[in-house]
């Protein structure tokens, strides 16, 4: 939380100093999340990677014509499918569907002409794991059934780390349609290096998200 | 060019900064690699039983919450561990003793009710077995009910309006078999050597060899008493062939089902009460037909079918008659068995499809929170066309209600028109898989091969958990009418209080 706050703060003084150079949008788009987990001995359990929405506002405040610094706040799905291969647990099948509400920092380069650019965008991000939610199937061997499952997943505080940092990059281009309007179209990574489970006993065994997507936004140049 | 590359360089740095997953091995089976250290050292065996129970043992939130840490737990006996491994083997040898004081500090706060763990002593090559719901258990004060009260009393006019119209039981254990027989060929032998002797001035010398050869029987078969598996050994190996030449064979006891043998008991009382009693969840061996290999288990099976059908028969019959009031499922010293028995009790007499009696959680990963969605435990009921029972049910439990009969419990509260009455049970209700063929099908079940690997631990593969009640582990399910046995009452005159409450409740319906 100590972290998220002094994140915040540099957001808004970010916004207090930006004057001319600022600019200001909306963006959303599709992401893809691979949830890295070791499975140790379960050789037929699958995690696969699942597609989820994201979306949010953006802010930046160039510096120059070739470097900003932008700030986002979106939401983004970091979903994950777990699936039994074998023939007899082929009924466990579903997917967790996260949604984070995440904080990307990131310098942003950009070149190119004054109506089309392209750009870079490198950085960090703070998240925070707001809920989860379990849909699909899944196989109760001692009963021989397979359940529908549709519920929300319920956060133990001694187990789930709800917040999550790590890098966040991407690239795209910029159409500058007008004098204060442009669109902006990027494929995105976040990279999270925090577990998703807290380090809560000896023996070690982290989980993370790795997200990437492509979306589109609209910026108004002040 | 340079700065960017310095950043991309630091980028790629800190995509390195990912931690690994420490390397979890599987103790589903034996496997000389992953077993070799801890056969070697008391340190390395107690860390790989301390992870194995770390990442197989499905109940680590409900031990946190009852104030374990297992983490502390693993700092506090490593250093003792080590210290074993640095005695002088010859001088000081560990003790099978001191081991078993030591693991028993270390495992008797879990809660599973079937939790069981072996370990070698290294040193004297000796399993010491710790069993924690033993430990907590024998500190209940009702843990000495144990098995139900025998209903002798119940036959004889003394009971009153509660004397038994109708009463069938048998078992499958060796003593009924073999003291049926025996006593069937004294009275042959005895009929045989009377004819005999009414003779004996014109015994033929062929006569009087037989009569010499039935008095030897008769007298050896009257006096064999089945007091040990040497009695049970010489009566299969010797006495089934031993008097073949005179006309007296025996049927073997087959011993190869023995994990199966059950008591079963009907009653009926006045009026229309069906009571049913059995020692263990293994009438679906015999109902179904799955024990037919020799003509003892042919024996048993008919023996078992006859008794259940004759509750089940008696069930509907009244039932369709207008005339059933009630039925008591006596469960009290009932050890458990296979959920599929679920059919054949309480199952019976609920409409067919099966009957959602709990959830069921399972192991998702190898942490020790990791858990599955909960499910439904579906307990099947009676797939044969039958009458739904909608007469008050009581079950009746005690301190040793244990595993599936604790399921059968809690199916019963899930019921509107049954009762649990008694006392707590056990507390051991998730369900088993021990087959190591199981045991990578979630991330929990038993670690180790019974005296084979350097350790055991008989672990469920889920845990039940009660919708209403939460995990039941160490505490058992509590009835909805407490009554606790009357030890006093019952060794003074035979009288049964809980089962008298029981027939009481279904008279009155209080």
């Amino acid at each position: 939380m100590k972290k998220t706050t002094l994140l915040l703060t540099a957001l808004l003084l970010l916004g207090y100093s930006a004057q001319a150079q600022w600019r200001a949008g909306v963006f959303g788009g599709a992401v893809w999340n691979h949830y890295s987990i070791d499975t140790h001995y379960m050789a037929d359990l699958k995690y696969r990677g699942q597609w989820g929405p994201s979306a949010g506002i953006a802010g930046q405040y160039n510096f120059a014509d070739w470097l900003g610094v932008r700030a986002e706040l979106n939401m983004t799905a970091k979903n994950y499918r777990q699936q039994r291969t074998f023939e007899s647990l082929s009924g466990t099948d579903y997917v967790t569907a996260n949604s984070y509400l995440q904080l990307p920092v990131m310098a942003s380069f950009s070149f190119g002409g004054s109506f089309v650019r392209g750009f870079l965008n490198l950085g960090g991000y703070g998240a925070w794991w707001c809920s989860s939610h379990l849909k699909g199937k899944y196989i109760n061997i001692t009963s021989d059934q397979v359940t529908d499952v549709d519920e929300d997943f319920v956060f133990d505080s001694t187990r789930d780390n709800r917040t999550e940092w790590g890098l966040a990059g991407g690239v795209g281009v910029e159409w500058r349609f007008l004098s204060h309007w442009a669109v902006q179209a990027e494929a995105r990574c976040y990279y999270g290096l925090t577990s998703t489970q807290k380090d809560y006993m000896i023996i070690q065994d982290p989980r993370y998200n790795t997200t990437i997507g492509l979306q589109a936004g609209v910026f108004y140049i002040f | 060019m340079k700065k960017i590359g310095i950043i991309l360089a630091l980028v790629l740095a800190t995509v390195g900064c990912r931690k690994e997953s420490d390397v979890i091995l599987s103790y589903g089976k034996k496997d000389a690699l992953t077993f070799s250290e801890a056969s070697q050292s008391f340190t390395a065996q107690f860390q790989a039983l301390w992870t194995g129970l770390n990442c197989n043992y499905g109940i680590w939130d409900y031990e946190m919450q009852h104030g374990l840490d297992w983490d502390a737990v693993y700092r506090e006996y490593l250093p003792l561990m080590e210290e074993l491994d640095q005695r002088d083997k010859e001088e000081n040898p560990v003790s099978d003793e001191e081991l078993e004081a030591l693991y028993t500090a270390i495992l008797s706060p879990l809660h599973d009710g079937h939790l069981m763990v072996e370990v070698k002593n290294l040193a004297s090559g000796n399993y010491i077995a710790i069993y924690p719901a033993d430990l907590r258990n024998a500190s209940r004060p009702d843990i000495n009910e144990g098995r139900p009260p025998h209903k002798g009393y119940y036959l004889t006019p003394q009971a009153g309006e509660n004397q038994a119209l109708r009463f069938h039981l048998t078992n499958t254990r060796p003593g009924s078999f073999i003291e049926g027989q025996v006593q069937a060929a004294l009275q042959a032998l005895d009929a045989a050597i009377k004819a005999l002797e009414a003779k004996r001035a014109d015994l033929t010398d062929l006569e009087l060899y037989f009569l010499v050869q039935y008095w030897a029987a008769y007298r050896e078969l009257a006096a064999y008493k089945l007091e040990s598996m040497q009695d049970l050994d010489y009566f299969n190996q010797v006495l089934t062939t031993k008097y073949q030449n005179i006309g007296i064979a025996f049927e073997p006891f087959d011993l190869s089902d023995s994990a199966s043998w059950i008591d079963i008991q009907f009653m009926l009382f006045d009026p229309g009460i069906a009571y049913f009693h059995c020692t263990n969840f293994y009438l679906g061996q015999y109902l179904e037909g799955k024990l037919m290999a020799s003509e003892c288990q042919k024996i048993m099976t008919q023996r078992v079918s006859a008794v259940w059908n004759e509750w089940f028969s008696a069930i509907q019959d009244l039932h369709k008659e207008g005339k059933l009031k009630g039925v008591v499922i006596d469960l009290r010293g009932n050890t458990g068995g296979y959920s599929s028995d679920y059919a054949y009790v309480l199952g019976a007499l609920l409409p067919s499809g099966g009957h959602n009696v709990s959830s069921a959680r399972f192991k998702s990963g190898v942490g020790r929170l990791d858990y599955s969605p909960l499910t439904p435990n579906h307990f099947p009921t009676l797939q044969a066309e039958h009458a739904v029972i909608t007469e008050p049910v009581v079950v009746l439990a005690n301190s040793k209600t244990v595993s599936m009969a604790e399921n059968t419990c809690l199916g019963a509260k899930a019921m509107d028109n049954a009762v649990v009455m008694g006392g707590n049970t056990w507390g051991g209700l998730s369900l088993l898989l021990p087959d190591p063929e199981y045991y990578s099908y979630t991330y929990a079940s038993s670690i180790g091969v019974s005296g084979e690997t350097p350790f055991y631990a008989y672990i469920p593969i889920s845990s039940t958990i009660s919708d209403e009640l939460g995990i039941l582990e160490g505490v058992g399910v509590t009835p909805d009418i407490p009554i606790a046995l009357d030890a006093n009452l019952f060794e003074a005159t035979g009288r049964d209080n809980q089962l008298e409450r029981a027939l009481q409740y279904i008279r009155t319906g209080e």
